[in-house]
């Protein structure tokens, strides 16, 4: 069992006994692409929702180039487009922060663009737990399908695909 | 982003980190009444993605006091520490201090602790640099390195993929209370600093 860290603005694809692990969202939301059928899991961890620039080296930093990143990726590897399923975590509001261009905070705005990305390339949500004031920590099993969050060190949510 | 920074850009910004620590560490030495040490500040380019190394990774857990400075020279600022040191801390503050032992009363020291230094810090960097600053009302949060410290590189997220941190940290007594004051200034504000002092950036 081999196990891949996510880091901020960075993504990783595995297929069977690769487990993928982030740590530490907050603000940011972590994204989880499952194809049961092939056991090929992706996961995302996107800082920002829009990339407002053209020549954009890091796409993982961003909900809507890290997400066709993500998928393009794991269809290399053999996943199926159509099998593909989601889970989302993330998008806290740890602190209020004063923006001049939004009045939603960035975990919201990062939560919105996740689905709409999502909902554009129909690719279903299963599970979420995004929003609140804490932080989480996403542990996948590409084998299982098994999602563990964690808060504080506490497990405070399972799922599985 | 950064390539542009010399030697003399780092000076600037180390300097900031000096008397902005400087003044901190008075006002906690005269609310501890105790002698308070710092150590020299360092100013840190990284990747985004390494914000958390200097505090042991992003699942460290820290008690975090954040606050946006806007005005003149806008960034994020934080303070930040470890368990252990914030119970220190808090037991010399009741020393001094009558207050009940309860966890929100220690939420809202914290809280006023962070204020008191934040904002020692960010008036000398508002003297130094002969413009008004003002600081959001402080809020405080116990989690992960990476979700607290990545609003620190929102900002910077933007623009690229490094951010540029001026890290100070303070320690006092045998007891080993050590935390950190880190400023983010917002990229957009760099040039408006080192054009006050006529530095070419």
């Amino acid at each position: 069992m081999k196990t891949l860290i996510v880091g901020i603005s960075d993504l990783a694809v595995g297929k069977n006994d690769t487990t993928l692990q982030t740590n530490g969202l907050g603000s940011c939301v972590g994204i989880v692409l499952f194809d049961k059928y092939s056991n090929i899991g992706g996961l995302l961890h996107i800082l920002l929702p829009e990339c407002t620039k053209e020549n954009e080296e890091n796409k993982a930093k961003y909900a809507d180039t890290g997400i066709p990143l993500l998928v393009e990726t794991m269809l290399l590897i053999g996943a199926n487009k159509r099998y593909l399923r989601a889970a989302i975590y993330g998008g806290a509001d740890m602190f209020q922060s004063f923006s001049r261009t939004s009045t939603l905070s960035i975990g919201k705005r990062n939560i919105e663009a996740t689905k709409r990305l999502l909902k554009e390339y129909n690719i279903p949500i299963m599970n979420s737990d995004v929003g609140g004031n804490q932080g989480r920590t996403v542990i996948f099993n590409c084998e299982t399908g098994e999602i563990t969050i964690k808060s504080l060190g506490k497990t405070v949510r399972e799922f599985k695909f | 982003m950064f390539e542009k920074l010399n030697e003399v850009h780092l000076d600037a910004l180390k300097e900031v980190g000096n008397i902005g620590v400087a003044n901190a560490a008075t006002s906690l030495s005269i609310l501890l009444n105790q002698t308070i040490d710092i150590k020299i500040p360092s100013v840190e380019v990284i990747h985004i993605e390494d914000i958390c190394d200097f505090v042991g990774g992003e699942e460290q857990i820290l008690y975090a006091v954040f606050f946006q400075v806007l005005g003149g020279m806008e960034g994020s600022f934080f303070l930040i520490l470890k368990e252990d040191s914030l119970n220190k801390l808090l037991a010399n503050l009741h020393k001094n201090i009558k207050a009940a032992d309860t966890e929100e009363m220690n939420s809202s020291l914290l809280n006023e602790v962070g204020n008191i230094l934040a904002a020692s810090y960010i008036s000398s960097l508002s003297d130094l640099m002969n413009s008004k600053l003002i600081l959001t009302y402080p809020q405080s949060a116990k989690d992960m390195a990476g979700a607290i410290l990545s609003y620190g590189v929102l900002s910077y997220g933007e623009l690229g993929n490094d951010a540029m941190l001026i890290n100070t940290s303070f320690y006092y007594g045998d007891e080993q209370i050590e935390g950190y004051m880190i400023f983010l200034p917002d990229p957009s504000s760099l040039q408006i600093f080192f054009r006050k002092f006529g530095i070419d950036f």
